[in-house]
């Protein structure tokens, strides 16, 4: 399998806004330093607590903010050496799909309209995009009525199938999933989320699903990558992940998923200091040490690099070498 | 057997709209014993905060409320505002979904702890800064935070706060609406436990909303599931997970159950257009006619009530 989406040393700075003491400015390290890449056909998950930076991750492979610094390459093509021109032709192929489907569709077009915008921007024909468009429907399980009616007209989970059926209009070989699922009701988020993954794996299209439920993906995925303020943590099989956690803050994320057996609650887990910190004032050597309960004197003061240690996984502790 | 402290009787609930009137709840009926986590369970839109807030008389002029809910011996429902603001927060305290929105931005979180603390109480304004202290530590923050804005806090602390000031005049029933819903898992985890604790500590009862099962198995007694307005099932929470008994909670254990995804198939039915038969009908994988046609009955079998045409034909499904 060769490379859909390679990302080296992917790095986003925000700056904060106020002009006080700008010189002694320090800046937020959305995401600092990442490598991976994702292949062809491939459905790479990428979990972490609010904040860490995934959704930043997942802006910037389809270049939908400026990186700091790195690159990102597309099949070899580099995103962001691109003019804006050939930059547009190039996101047919590159889409997204947004957690908030109430925000990411236009109130005042019809769901024809919003489903016809993409042929659009390609140039087909009037008639050929009605017949699209209706394929598009029957793809995602909307009915032909729901044609003429706005956004706010539709449910939840009917929303967010018009967004799915947005971000595969053009058939695209890469896809941005953002949470696209986190706002459904339960029964509805399986839906969404199977015909998502029916597509994914019929069509062979690469997929970056960014979530903090660990449950969905698990299902969802085969590779994964644990986030912790902007840096990777342990990245491998999604399977032998969740089988056998390696690093500290993997295992705190699977231990404090509920369990799904009443007779098995969990007695006290020790989550003493367990809120993320301050992103400003990052903690000095590895990130995770102040929440970590098996913190050594070395990690407070070098910040483990993210090493393999085999069978294609990844981990950045000082704990396991 | 126990007396319970809140026992709802055919509660029913109808907004008045511009589209018609809406049954948001229709004719619900459970009860809460002391010390119990009754979890009230469903999606969306089902009604299952509406009746929380019902509870509370706490819902828009537009609602017509009828039915009883009884607190101890009293029952609320016919209570003019002045006496219902006796109960609220004293009585029955209630904590939301988005903390931030409940917090006041231009007030610490101190003041707004001392507020709920010294408003059922007769003390000096120390003895409110002091048990106000207290409360704070008690959820779980540092007292030297006691001066900080809500915006300094993260979404966890936020929680905390408000179960804080939920906690203020000792309640004897706690309603949590979808408490852990916007928070991340780790911090989920905690507020979890924290409730937990809190609950043992201060005697209460806990009615808690949720569409998380997991949180559900954390934390529940007894399970309640709602569907579009109607009250399908009443079991505890062990029942609920190993043998359920009506086929929407048994769909709606499949889906989280496993590593694969097993959709409910449909859309919940809109609360409009008034539903003659079983509102889950449409979706429900054991449907026969009659259910289309005739709302079932509730029938009650050992401590536990469900909702379907297929349990009261054929009990011995049960048993397998």
């Amino acid at each position: 399998m060769s490379n859909l989406i390679q990302a080296e040393r992917l790095t986003k700075y925000y700056y904060p806004k106020s002009d006080l003491m700008f010189w002694a400015r320090q800046p937020v390290k959305a995401v600092d330093d990442l490598s991976f890449s994702i292949a062809e056909g491939e459905s790479f998950g990428l979990v972490g607590e609010s904040g860490c930076g995934k959704s930043t991750v997942g802006r910037l492979l389809l270049r939908l903010s400026e990186l700091t610094e790195g690159n990102v390459y597309y099949k070899g093509t580099d995103l962001y050496s691109l003019s804006n021109k050939k930059m547009k032709n190039l996101r047919i192929k590159l889409q997204p799909i947004f957690q908030d489907a109430d925000n990411s569709l236009d109130p005042r077009y019809t769901v024809s309209r919003l489903l016809a915008e993409p042929f659009k921007r390609c140039q087909g024909s009037q008639r050929d995009s009605e017949q699209r468009i209706s394929q598009l429907l029957e793809l995602v399980n909307l009915g032909p009525e729901l044609l003429e009616r706005h956004p706010h007209e539709l449910s939840g989970g009917q929303r967010q199938r018009v967004g799915l059926a947005r971000a595969l209009a053009l058939e695209p070989e890469f896809i941005v999933a953002d949470e696209p699922a986190a706002s459904l009701d339960l029964s509805v988020q399986a839906q969404v989320l199977d015909l998502l993954k029916t597509m994914q794996e019929g069509k062979g299209i690469g997929l970056l699903y960014i979530s903090h439920n660990l449950r969905i993906v698990r299902v969802m995925t085969q590779r994964m990558a644990v986030m912790y303020l902007g840096k990777f943590m342990e990245v491998g099989e999604t399977e032998s992940i969740f089988k056998n956690p390696l690093h500290p803050y993997t295992k705190l994320l699977i231990s404090s998923l509920p369990i799904l057996d009443p007779s098995k609650r969990k007695s006290k887990l020790n989550l003493a200091v367990s809120e993320p910190p301050n992103p400003f004032a990052l903690p000095q050597g590895c990130r995770f040490h102040p929440r970590c309960p098996e913190c050594k004197p070395i990690c407070e003061v070098e910040n483990p690099k993210l090493l393999p240690i085999g069978e294609g996984r990844k981990l950045a502790c000082h704990l396991i070498r | 057997m126990e007396k319970p402290l809140l026992k709802v009787k055919d509660l029913a609930v109808e907004f008045q709209t511009r589209q018609g009137p809406v049954r948001a709840a229709n004719i619900i009926s459970f009860e809460v014993k002391p010390k119990e986590t009754f979890c009230l369970v469903g999606e969306s839109g089902c009604g299952k905060s509406v009746v929380a807030l019902a509870l509370l008389g706490l819902l828009p002029a537009n609602a017509l409320v009828s039915g009883e809910v009884w607190y101890r011996e009293n029952n609320l429902l016919p209570y003019s505002a002045p006496e219902q603001r006796q109960v609220r927060g004293r009585e029955i305290a209630m904590i939301f979904e988005q903390p931030m929105g409940c917090l006041n931005p231009v007030m610490s979180i101190g003041e707004q702890i001392m507020e709920a603390y010294g408003v059922n109480r007769v003390c000096s304004k120390q003895e409110v800064r002091v048990g106000a202290k207290r409360l704070i530590e008690e959820v779980g923050i540092s007292s030297r935070r006691f001066r900080d804005y809500p915006h300094e806090l993260s979404g966890g602390m936020q929680q905390r706060v408000m179960i804080a000031m939920a906690l203020a005049c000792q309640p004897r029933l706690l309603i949590a609406d979808e408490p852990t819903t916007s928070l991340d898992v780790t911090v989920q985890y905690q507020i979890i436990q924290l409730l937990r604790e809190l609950k043992e500590r201060y005697d209460m009862s806990l009615l808690l909303i949720t569409h998380d099962l997991g949180v559900v198995a954390e934390m529940g007694d007894q399970v309640a599931v709602m569907y579009a307005g109607d009250l399908l099932e009443i079991t505890n929470v062990h029942d609920f997970f190993f043998t359920p008994g009506h086929p929407y909670s048994r769909a709606l254990i499949k889906v989280v159950e496993g590593n694969s995804l097993n959709p409910i198939h449909g859309n919940v039915p809109n609360l409009t257009d008034r539903l003659q038969g079983c509102p889950f009908y449409a979706r429900c994988p054991d449907a026969i006619t009659l259910c289309r046609e005739i709302r079932p009955q509730a029938s009650y079998i050992n401590n536990k009530m469900e909702r379907c045409h297929l349990v009261q034909f054929d009990t011995s499904r049960k048993a397998n």
